[in-house]
């Protein structure tokens, strides 16, 4: 079912609600039973409000952008310096993470440094690579698992610290342009109090800025709670809700 | 004022039009809107509201027959 297809529905949606809206506006005029007056009037302005729903819809679905157009409208202004909050639902999260990675590494020619919280960096080196992501440009810290024998450092994610120490030494290794994947924040906050997080973030962003990195902040919805994410977006110059 | 046999015809084409003709309407384009290619979150949204005109329609057809059996059982000759 494509856009065209629903909105037509919607359409005729709308013309059959004001159909019933003027069915009830007419006959409830010929009714003198209070209770049956009562009734149909309150169908008749329900009715009213569904013209009202049906229109809004219409525009909402004629606005309608897809999220992958949006995401690299945006990414398109994405430069080294640049600080975005990706808030993903659980579902495409993966899909928009690993479209933003394939598109700032391959179309922008971006190094990345990885910050693997969610999965470790061994099962997303494989994605990636079927993905046709240049893996030669990715580095990545592993936080998900201790030992991955990749060859990657492994970092405790409730150590945040140490976190700082690792992304400043591989930060130094990498050309220009680069930036950091946060993959994803989200998960940092089922680590560390909410504060840490937050301090730990504003730290990496003025590091960031002073060493021209951009940073990608993943953000996977309902893992943090709203008065959090709204400080995180306080943070970023974008923050994109996909 | 309206007489008795003329009341039950209009509830039962205000019933049969809510019944009929809104509420599959309204359940064809819920079922279509979750196979669309729509994002999640505008889905979500439109789904929202359209199960909202779903409920309150079919709070529209329970209210309708209650009328209709109060106009079809009663002994009045005009509502």
């Amino acid at each position: 079912m494509n856009i065209e297809e629903l909105l037509s529905e919607l359409r005729e949606i709308h013309a059959l609600e004001v159909k019933a809206r003027d069915f009830y506006e007419v006959k409830l005029r010929r009714f003198n039973d209070p209770a049956i007056v009562k009734a149909l009037s309150k169908i008749r302005q329900d009715e009213e409000g569904h013209i009202q729903i049906a229109s809004e819809l219409i525009n909402m679905i004629e606005e309608y952008k897809p999220e992958d157009f949006i995401l690299k409208e945006a990414l398109t202004t994405f430069t080294d310096k640049s600080v975005f909050l990706l808030v993903l639902n659980v579902e495409s999260y993966q899909k928009i993470s690993t479209a933003t990675l394939k598109y700032l590494v391959n179309q922008k020619g971006f190094r990345c440094l990885y910050i693997a919280v969610n999965k470790p960096s061994s099962t997303l080196s494989e994605i990636y690579k079927t993905e046709g992501i240049n893996v030669d440009a990715l580095s990545f810290i592993d936080c998900s698992v201790m030992d991955t024998g990749s060859g990657y450092p492994t970092v405790n994610p409730e150590n945040l610290t140490e976190l700082s120490i690792s992304i400043s030494t591989l930060l130094k290794q990498m050309s220009e342009p680069r930036y950091i994947h946060l993959d994803s924040v989200s998960a940092l906050y089922i680590f560390n109090q909410s504060d840490k997080v937050e301090a730990f973030t504003q730290f990496l962003i003025r590091k960031l800025k002073a060493e021209k990195a951009g940073l990608i902040l993943v953000s996977v919805k309902k893992e943090v709670d709203e008065k959090s994410l709204q400080r995180l977006r306080s943070f970023c110059d974008r923050a994109l809700e996909l | 004022m309206v007489e008795r046999n003329e009341a039950i015809i209009i509830l039962a084409e205000g019933l049969q039009f809510e019944e009929a003709i809104i509420i599959p309407r309204l359940q064809t384009f819920l079922s279509n809107l979750r196979r669309s290619d729509i994002g999640e979150r505008v889905k979500d949204e439109v789904e929202e509201r359209a199960i909202h005109m779903l409920k309150e329609t079919s709070e529209h057809s329970a209210i309708l027959t209650k009328l209709l059996r109060k106009v079809a059982g009663g002994s009045q000759h005009e509502y």
